[in-house]
Order: structure tokens, then sequence, then C-alpha cells
């Protein structure tokens, strides 16, 4: 690729207003954190609430002894393959309200099939279940479900002014029977998808109908994930009992309760062990399989398998590296610095494109090959070594990725994504990361931060490993995962790893077609077709999230 | 019959051979007694510490830090009835008269070893028996020998069992295992990975030989019970275990002895090619066209078994000569990267143990952290990737530290090492893994 | 016991070359510069000149050891037998050529010092020692061929600076300046010490190296030097070990002769 090619230099240019090649510059002479709109802003709301509240707050002058910051350039972003530039503040998930409503969607998401409540019905109660009595049903959950009373006399309810963004869907991969489904309650597989993927979802799901059902994203916010499938099962049995007319205390409705609670639900994410001690639908239990099933990038442009990947990669990099690891695990703020760098700035994607076009040249298109070892050091040793040199010849690439753990990232995130796309086989792709890895610490003699490295030394060893707790399809990894449970800025790319194998082959979805339709929902909040201009939006403060309160507060 | 044709000379902890020839499937867990009876002690033997419980009921101080209920004590002389105490524990546990029940009065009646009947365990599924047993039995005990009334009957709970069940563990409580409860496991398997080397640095008496050997026997017995060792991964660890948990044919004393008096982590990494060369375990593949020649082996198991014991040996050389424990983690990195480096070969446990080292480096250096070494155990995210040859190297690293922390082996272990320090099987397991292994000798 | 020479690195470059030549112990490292003791106990910033050392334990004879044979075998460092403090000297180098990145700093400490604790991330190295032990290693560390005054930071913390372009002076960015380019002396002054406490007097490391003869010591391979494609030993040396590495996870019996 030609250097005008690069598809990090315009980013570059605006960045550090120098040419990107030049390899000198001039260090404190921008005033500081003066240079930063928005540590303005922040100085100026800090000085006004410390009056306030009369404890001392924000206030750079506590930096490092009366060092601020800002000794050299504050850098803005570019959300990748946008048009917007923000600070990097607006990329903290406090500040912005697309990546929390991103989290919570995710989080106050369950999935609960509904065949086994209808053979309780007809079996154990003798009830006659048909479209409409389902399309009844489904109006009162709806009723029901963002806290409603439906079979008390006498109950106190939640105000639906605070609630409006909790509702139940259903699909069915059976299309005469959502063909009768009232469309107000329908995902409609055929309208969302590319036919070639719609076909493969509907074969999957046959003629099962699932219902989706959102919790309010203020219970998302005030309660754990555990909530979620507990919410959704008193609800659904409530409804159950008020549209079918059933005895409210008979045993088989023991059977519903079972069913919406353990047998038919499917969760986000799995709890984990005590030293992580969270329950389900927390960010550690979600797979990436499932993360990257949640993105919808995939049914928007098929077409572009590597920019689908680049899509799931920043949802991992906000709910692995930001939500998780940032907070949920080292109660740290600082992560966001360091997991920009995949989906900002253009420079993953030119790794990434560069690493497509080797693929395509080389080994006639995506998903083409068998993963072998000859295939996995090619590809892995060129895009390693491409991605490296970027930051040789650019400085102010080297610059804008100043630590190292954001370059090994990258860097394998690009070697990684281009084995999945030449095999369509995740597990080849994160062993094609591995090896870049290790590339890239001989060859610059330095990697990541103290314990970056840990799953990559372990890494190589542990791809293929079939013992008790090393080896798992890829897909099925995620932050619990033992090598990946403590090492902050891998996940993220692992997303797009995960994907890569699946969209360069055209697959509708890469671990659960359930999760890849439950999500595929314009009434969702966030938008998962294009979750980086969604944070771009996000950090503009352009995006409207739910978990309203105005209602029950004094206006300011 | 041997599995496998693997034979090693067995020394002790200062380089004195002790038998020779023994089927390297001597030392392992399935069948060596000692071993086994280690790995039941570990499960049978419990410390309680009565000054503490007295203390607790005198105070109202039970259930945690701070916990101190107002208007609750009760004046019990436990220690000054220590024996008597320990007559009626010791009759409450027994399944019959005959049995292996022990309780063993220690430091003027401060603190008690118990060691639970194996009959008890036998009848159950859970580790946590030896706990749970004498918990209760002491319960029991000084219930009815203080005649302690229907009102006060809670507070023994609390200062026997701590917070307990508002707690998933203990907190607070008197009664200590090595082991801790199931649900602090990190997955299934890892019971025997708990043990803190605070633990195992006091229960060996600092004796770093035999620190790491009590350590590698546990570690190692926890990936047979983990599924790890086994099929075509069972001779990896039991020859990890027998060269460098038990100093087999003597590789990790004598690489130490090599390396003792000026000896860097370099040399000691240069010290384990050159035996390796010397013994066959691995030899030229190619020279390439620096002049660099690139090493082959047709035994991966074993030369995984001599770096290992490399290792050990890097670390009691690097944390030896400092005298102190911090530097393990460093010596998992760079004894791997160097060996790595010096003949093209994988490191111990394949990238796995220099994989534990960085995430150990920063969490014993960063505010990340988690502590020193000697709070660190193979049941941890930080440290569960190695599958049994880092943490003995920690232990080693505890037992070696001369006073650099300020949370000591002491104040991290509390009573529990001190106490079990009385068992000659935890204490001194090189000498009676050794006898065992030549004892059963003839039966592989 | 078969002779045996250490080979420490492999690799057929200039820069490979560089990392075996500084790895390899019984190489002496070319002393550029002298720093007197008290300057470096005074960068350290651990104690005050002619201070006593602190201790954090007493001397090994005093206290007694435990009877274990390792400890009977293992000679303690100076430092240890006195007691001395564990504290740390900490580097940043750059990118651009520097004579040593951050693991060379690692393999290289543990080839050529004993009872070192090293710890590497991308921007910073710390070494650890006891107090006596660490002063006699970081004079060689600072004094030698393997520092650059302008291009090697000693900083305790804020040490960030390793992967930004060079200032007008050619220095590497330290956000707390604990060191300045005196254009008078032409050479590079410590104001701060590395923690960047301000110290009483500057203390001066000497001129910078001239980038073409960093260019020469250097053991960073880098695109617009030595590029590492270039050097097909090291790059098959990595893909092999990550190849070994993986198939041992797969089946260690597997790897049998490759």
């Amino acid at each position: 690729m030609a250097t005008e090619k690069k598809m990090f230099l315009e980013a570059l240019r605006k960045k550090f207003k120098e040419s990107p090649e030049e390899k000198y510059t001039k260090f404190y002479i921008y005033e500081g954190w003066k240079q930063s709109k928005r540590k303005k802003e922040f100085v100026e709301w800090g000085t006004k609430l410390a009056k306030e509240r009369g404890i001392p707050f924000y206030n750079p002058e506590m930096h490092l002894g009366g060092i601020p910051l800002g000794q050299r350039v504050l850098m803005p972003y570019r959300l990748s393959q946008t048009d917007i530039y923000c600070e990097g503040d607006d990329l903290h998930f406090i500040n912005n309200a697309a990546m929390q409503q991103m989290w919570h969607d995710i989080r106050r998401t369950v999935i609960v099939g509904l065949d086994a409540a209808h053979m309780v019905l007809q079996k154990r109660l003798g009830k006659e279940v048909t479209p409409e009595t389902v399309n009844h049903y489904l109006e009162v959950l709806n009723h029901a479900l963002p806290g409603a009373a439906v079979i008390q006399e006498h109950m106190v309810e939640t105000h639906p002014g605070l609630v409006s963004d909790s509702y139940v869907k259903v699909f069915t991969g059976d299309d005469e029977l959502a063909d009768e489904i009232d469309k107000r309650f329908l995902i409609d597989i055929n309208k969302e998808f590319p036919a070639d993927q719609a076909a493969q979802l509907k074969a999957a799901v046959g003629k099962r109908i699932y219902q989706v059902l959102r919790m309010p994203t203020i219970v998302a916010m005030t309660c754990d994930g555990g909530t979620m499938s507990r919410w959704s099962a008193m609800q659904i049995s409530m409804s159950m009992v008020n549209a079918y007319k059933l005895m409210a205390g008979e045993a088989a409705i023991g059977e519903f309760a079972f069913a919406a609670k353990h047998a038919e639900v499917i969760e986000m994410g799995t709890l984990m062990p005590w030293r992580r001690a969270r329950g389900p639908n927390e960010p550690g239990g979600v797979p990436l399989g499932y993360l990257v099933d949640i993105c919808q990038a995939s049914r928007v442009k098929p077409e572009d398998p590597t920019w689908v990947a680049l899509e799931a990669i920043s949802m991992g990099a906000v709910l692995y590296d930001q939500f998780w690891f940032g907070s949920y695990m080292s109660g740290g703020v600082g992560f966001t610095q360091y997991a920009t760098c995949t989906y900002t700035d253009n420079v993953l994607d030119d790794f990434c494109y560069y690493g497509a076009d080797y693929v395509k040249k080389k080994y006639g298109g995506f998903g083409k090959a068998k993963p072998s070892w000859d295939l996995i050091k090619d590809i892995a040793t060129e895009v390693t070594l491409y991605g490296l040199e970027q930051y040789e010849r650019f400085p102010a690439l080297m610059e804008t990725h100043f630590g190292g753990s954001q370059r090994a990232a990258v860097v394998a995130a690009g070697a990684g994504v281009a084995v999945s796309l030449a095999t369509g086989n995740s597990t080849a792709g994160i062993n094609g990361w591995y090896l870049s890895q290790l590339l890239h610490k001989e060859e610059m003699g330095r990697l990541g931060f103290y314990g970056y490295d840990q799953q990559d030394q372990c890494g190589s060893a542990n791809s293929f490993s079939y013992r008790s707790d090393e080896g798992l399809p890829f897909n099925l990894r995620g932050v619990n995962y033992p090598n990946y449970a403590l090492n902050v800025g891998h996940q993220s790319a692992h997303t797009g790893i995960v994907q890569a194998a699946h969209s360069g082959r055209g697959d509708a979805w890469t671990t659960n077609p359930l999760i890849k339709i439950a999500f595929a929902d314009k009434d969702l909040k966030f938008d998962f077709t294009h979750p980086r201009l969604c944070f771009g939006k996000g950090a503009l403060r352009e995006f409207m999230p739910a978990g309203e309160r105005s209602l029950i507060i004094p206006s300011r | 019959m041997a599995k496998y044709p693997d034979k090693v000379d067995l020394y002790d902890d200062r380089g004195r051979v002790f038998a020779s020839k023994v089927p390297v499937e001597a030392l392992s867990p399935l069948r060596n007694p000692a071993m086994q009876k280690i790995i039941s002690y570990v499960k049978q033997c419990v410390s309680v510490n009565l000054e503490g419980i007295e203390k607790a009921l005198a105070t109202g101080e039970v259930g945690g830090k701070w916990c101190i209920i107002r208007g609750r004590s009760l004046k019990l002389d436990l220690v000054k009835n220590a024996e008597s105490i320990a007559d009626s524990l010791k009759s409450c546990l027994q399944v019959t008269k005959d049995d292996d029940t022990e309780v063993k009065v220690l430091k003027g009646g401060k603190h008690l070893l118990v060691k639970v009947p194996a009959k008890r365990l036998n009848a159950g599924v859970e580790y946590t028996t030896g706990f749970t047993a004498t918990a209760a039995a002491l319960c029991c005990t000084i219930v009815e020998n203080f005649k302690v009334n229907l009102w006060d009957a809670d507070l023994i709970h609390a200062a026997v069992w701590g917070r307990y069940p508002q707690t998933m563990e203990p907190l607070g409580g008197n009664v200590s295992s090595l082991l801790s409860v199931p649900q602090q496991n990190e997955g299934m398997g890892y019971a025997l990975r708990n043990v803190p080397c605070a633990h195992i640095a006091l229960i060996t008496k600092k004796n770093a030989m035999n620190a790491a050997a009590l350590s590698s026997i546990l570690e190692q017995a926890a990936m047979f019970e983990m599924g790890d060792a086994i099929g075509n991964f069972e001779r990896l660890h039991l020859l990890g275990l027998a060269y460098q948990g038990l100093n087999a044919n003597n590789l990790v004393y004598d690489i130490v002895k090599e390396n003792s008096k000026t000896g860097t982590l370099g040399d000691v990494a240069i010290s384990t090619v050159k035996r390796a060369i010397a013994d066959g375990v691995i030899k030229p593949l190619e020279k390439k066209p620096s002049g660099y020649t690139a090493y082959t082996t047709e035994d991966l198991n074993k030369w995984n078994a001599y770096a290992a014991a490399g290792l050990l040996a890097g670390t009691m050389v690097t944390c030896g000569s400092a005298r102190s424990m911090q530097h393990c983690p460093s010596v998992f990195i760079y004894f791997n990267d160097l060996i790595e480096r010096e003949t093209g070969l994988p490191g111990v446990d394949f990238g796995r143990v220099a994989g534990t080292g960085v995430e150990m480096a920063f969490f014993s250096h960063s505010i990340y952290g988690g502590g020193n070494p000697a709070v660190f155990h193979g049941n941890h995210i930080v440290t569960r990737h190695s599958k049994g040859y880092a943490i003995p190297c920690v232990a080693a690293a505890v037992a070696l530290d001369a006073g650099t922390v300020i949370y000591t082996p002491e104040k991290i272990s509390g009573v529990v090492g001190e106490t079990l320090s009385e068992v000659p099987e935890l204490r001194e397991p090189l000498r009676y893994v050794n006898e065992a292994a030549v004892s059963i000798h003839g039966g592989i | 016991m078969v002779a045996y020479k250490p080979q420490y690195y492999p690799g057929n470059s200039k820069i490979a070359k560089n990392r075996k030549k500084y790895l390899d112990p019984s190489y002496k490292l070319k002393k550029l510069r002298t720093i007197s003791d008290d300057d470096l106990v005074k960068l350290m910033g651990h104690r005050v000149p002619g201070e006593a050392y602190k201790s954090v334990h007493p001397p090994l004879e005093e206290m007694g050891e435990p009877a274990c044979p390792i400890r009977e075998l293992v000679e303690p460092t100076p430092g240890a037998k006195a007691g001395d403090r564990i504290r740390y000297i900490q580097f940043t180098d750059s990118v651009y050529f520097t004579p040593l990145t951050p693991y060379m700093r690692a393999w290289m400490g543990h080839t050529r010092y004993r009872g070192v604790d090293i710890g590497v991330l991308s921007g910073r190295v710390p070494l650890e020692a006891r107090e006596r032990d660490l002063e006699k290693v970081a004079k060689e560390l600072v004094e030698t061929e393997i520092f650059d005054p302008a291009r090697c930071g000693i900083r305790g913390a804020t040490v960030h600076g390793h992967s930004l372009r060079l200032d007008e002076n050619g220095m590497m960015f330290d956000a707390l300046r604990r060191f300045v380019f005196d254009k008078k002396t032409g050479e590079v002054v410590y104001v701060k010490d590395q923690i960047g406490v301000p110290l009483d007097k500057p203390i001066s490391v000497g001129k910078p190296i001239k980038e073409e003869e960093l260019r020469e010591m250097t053991s960073e391979y880098r695109v617009d030097g030595v590029p590492f494609r270039e050097d097909k030993e090291m790059v098959e040396f990595v893909q092999r070990l990550h190849m070994l590495r993986t198939e041992a996870g797969f089946d260690p019996n597997k790897v049998k002769g490759i």
C-alpha cells in the first residue's frame, strides 16, 4: 500500500498538525490542559462544584505536584471509518451515553423459549394455544414486563415514563407462524437479514418460537445482571396466568416458572467463580462469540467482512476493556486511553485491510484455505511486520499508540483477523495472534505493560490444547477463560478474530443464532449495526439513551 | 509393571544419594504412599487457635475485623484447660478407639493440632470434613465441658466458625485448614492448589528444598485431580515432579551448587543446558548462518523436566543470593527467555511459566497487585496458568527470604503453618517420599 | 561435562550481534562517562550521599538463618548479608535507536548481575536489588555504552517518552523534565532525581551519543535501520519457537526431532 493510501494518515495529520513522518517536534509549549476544550469544561465544572459541595474537587493542578496533563499535544481521536473526531475523554464510558446504553441493552436482554410453556398449557392444563392467544399473551406481557400488575388487586407499579424501553418481541423460523404474529411483536428474520443469512437462521431456529425480553434500562442500571432473568420470569409467569386464565397456585405453574427462570432461558453471560464474583448477565460471562453475534454489522454490510470484524472489535473494546477490565476488575479509570486504539484513527482498519488484501491475493479469497503452519506463519508474520513497520515509518503513529500494549493489540489483531479471514477458523486466528505477539516482542524488544503478555506467553501452547481448562473453541472463550481473565487489551481484538472467521465465510451468525436474531431489533436504543458511529454520537453528545429519571427528581 | 521406562536416582535435600534407579512412577501421587499420606493429611489436619477463641469470647470480638458485639462476652479458661479439651475433642472426633484421630496440645495450650480420622472423610465426598468435623466437635466440647447455656451457644459458634454461614468462609474463625472452602476454587480439581506459599514455607521450617518439594507434590497431585496429568500428559507431570520438585538425579542441587558463589540467572540457564546436552536430553538440530546452533529433542517431556529443575535452581540462586522472595516472577520470565534463546527450544511448560511470571510480576509489583509472593498460590487467576511448575519456585523463594517484606509468611499464615509443621511428612516431604518410593520400588 | 560455549542469542544481523554482545557477560561494556558515586546516589534518591544504608532486617549473621541447605550453599550478596532494603533504578529507552530495548535490559541484567529483580514494560524497566548491590549495578548501567543521555531516561514515575518523537534537541520527552539539554556544554543535565524531586545541584550525564553511532550500537530492529524481516534467521527462530510451543500444548510426545 502506497503511503498516500494509508488509512490512518488523515487522522494523524489532524491530531498533530505536522507531517506524520517527522521524527522531531516540540513539547512543553501547549499550556497543559488549557489546550483541550473538554478539560477546560472539566475545570469549570470542578471549580463550580467544589464551591457548592465545600469539598475540594477536580483540579488539574493536583496532577504531578503542579505539572498538569498536556505537556505534549492532547490529541483528538477519530472514530474509525467515520468522520467523527472527539477528545479522548469523550470515549470514557462515564462520559459517553452510547457506550453505557450498549452495555445496558446487552445486560437487559433475556431470551426465553415459548414452546415449553405452550406444551405445559396444552398437555397439563388443556388450554388451546393459537397465534391469537400468543398475540394476546404478548400484549399482556408488554404491559407487565416494564413493571405493571396483571393479576393482583392492589399493587404498586412502575411509572411508564421511566420504563418505556422495556418490551417483549418474538421470533420464529416458521414463516407461516411469523405471518400470524402481530407485527408489533415480531422480529422479522426475512426483513432484517439478507436472504442468504435469513435462510441460514430460519433453518437453525425451525418451527420453534422464542421471546426476546428487554428489561427496563433503569433496572439494568440499578440492579445486577442476575436480576434480568428473574425479572423476566416473574412477569412471564404472571402474564401466562393472566392471558390463559390459569389458577395462580397450582403445581403446573411451577413448570412455567422453571421454564422461564431456568430451562428455556438464554442469558448473555454466565456467572463466574468466587474471585470474579459476578452473577449472570455481567460482561465477564459474555463469551466472544455471543458479543460478536450481538453486533449486527454482519447483516448490513456482509460484502465487507473486514469492516464487520472491525465493528465487532469496537464493541469488544468498550465492553471487555473499558467496562470489564477497566472498571469491574481493576477498579481503575484509565483503561479508555488504552482501549481506544482498536477503534480510532483507522489504524487497525489499515492493518486489517492490508491483511485482507494479502489473503485475497495469496489465498484466493476468504475461508478458502485450511489452517496449516505454512499459512499461519506466512500471514501472521507478514501482517505483524507490516504493522510494526508502519509505527517505525510514521513517528506520529507511534506517538498515537504511545503505549506498547496498544501497538501489541493492534498489530496482533491485524494478524489474527487475517488468519481468521483466510481459514474461517477462529482458533487458528488466535494462534496467529500469538505468533504475532512473540514476533513483536523480539522485533521491538518490548511489548506491553507489566502483565500484558501473560496470555500471549501461554497462548501458543494453549491454542490447540485439549486439557481440562486450556482447550475451547475460540468463539466460546471470553474474559472468564483462565488465560484471559485478568488480561486487558486483548479481548477487544479477539472479538474481531471470531467475527472475521465467520464473516469471511458469509455466515449469518458465529456462535448462537438466537442471539444474532434477538439483536436484529430497531427498537433497541443502541445501534448495533454501526457501533463505532453510535459511540461517536455518544462522544458528540448526540445520543439519547434510556434510563430516564427526570420524572422523579427535581428539575435543574 | 511400569507404564513408563524412566528411572531416577533419589537424593536428599543436601544432595546426598538415597537410592538409585527408582522408577519415576514410584514418585507418582497415584502410587507413592508418602505422597498419599501428605495429601490425606492436608485434608485431615486442622489447626485450632484456642487462645484466639478464648479472647474472642472474652471480648465479644467475633466474625471478622472490628465486629465487636456490644454486651456479649464469656469468660472461659480454654488455654488452661487445653488438655481436657483435647481429650474430649479427640473422643468426639473418634469413630473407633483405635482409629487415626489425633489431638496434640501445642504452645502450652494455645494451639491444638487436630487430625480428623480418615474414616470421617471416607464417609463423605468433600474435603471440608476435616474442618467441619473439628469446628463442630469443638463447639460441642466447649458447650459440654464448660456448661455453656442456651443463650451463649451462638457466641461459641461465632468464636469457632467465625461469621459462617452468613459468609462463605469462616471469616474471623479460629479453626484453620490448609484448604479453603470449595467455592474459592478456580475450577475443578483446584483445591490442592489453594495453599498459600506462606503456609508451605512455615510448614517446612523454611527449608527451601522441602518447601519446593511439598509445593510440587500438592501442585502436581492437583494436576492429576484436575485431569491434566493423564494419558498423553501423565509422563510430562511425573518427570516434572521428580526432577523439579524432588531433586531427582540431584539436578536441582547440582545446578544450585555450581552457581552458588557467583552465578547469575543466566549462568543457571547455561548450566541447565549443559547438563541437558551431557545427559543426551537435547542435541543440535542445525547450525544457522550466524553460527547459532538450534537444538532439538527426542523427549520434550524430559527437556521440560530439566528446564523446570533449572528454573527452581535459578530461583534458589537469584532469590537465595538476594535473600528475597520478590525476585521470583522475574526469574520465571527471564530464565525462560534466556534458555529459549540459548537453545531454540520451548521454556518450562512451553511458555506457561513465562506467562505466569508476566502476570505475577505485575500483580506483585504494581497498584493492581495482590501482595508479596508469600500470599500467592496456584489457585489464582494470575498463577493457575502454569500447571505445577511455578508455585514450587515461589514456595522456595518465600522460604529463602530473610525478612524483606512487611506481610511476612508468619503474619500471613497465622497459626496454620506453624501448627502443621508438627506433622513430619509435611515438614520433611523429601525424606518421606524417598523412603516410600524405595518401599514400593519392587512393586513397580 | 561437555565443553559448551554459550550462545546467548540467535540471529544474523548487526542488531542480533549487538544483542548477543550485550548479553554475554564476558564482553566488557565500554565505559563512556563517569558519574560520581554521590551523584548516582542523588539521582536515585533513596538515600543522601554518605548516609548509612537503611536496613529492612538485621545482618544475616546477627539474625541467624533457618536450617536450610540452600541458604548454606548460596552466598548472599553484600547487600543481603547486611540486611539492606531493596530499592530500584528505572530506565526508559526511546524507540529511536537506543542501545538497549526493555527486554534487552532484563536479559542482560540477568546474565550480568546476581540477585536482581527486573521487570519489563513497553516504556520502562525497573531493576530492584539490595541497596548497596543496586548502586554497583546502576553505576555500570549509567556509565557505559548501554546508556545514551538523550534517549535513555532515569525515571521512577511518569516515565513516558519511549514512543514519542524527539524534541528539537534530540531529547526524549519527559513530562517532568527531569533532564534538560544544556546548549552551552552540549551535555544532558539532570535537574530532578528519578522520581522528580528537584536536585540541589544539576548533575551532568554527558553528551548525547550521535545518531550514526547509535545506529551501530543499537539493539533495536527498525524498518529505517536494520529491518527485522531482513534477519530471516530471527524470523524463523520465533516462528519455530511458536510452532514448538503450540505443538507441545497439543501433545508433547509428538514433538520429536523438529
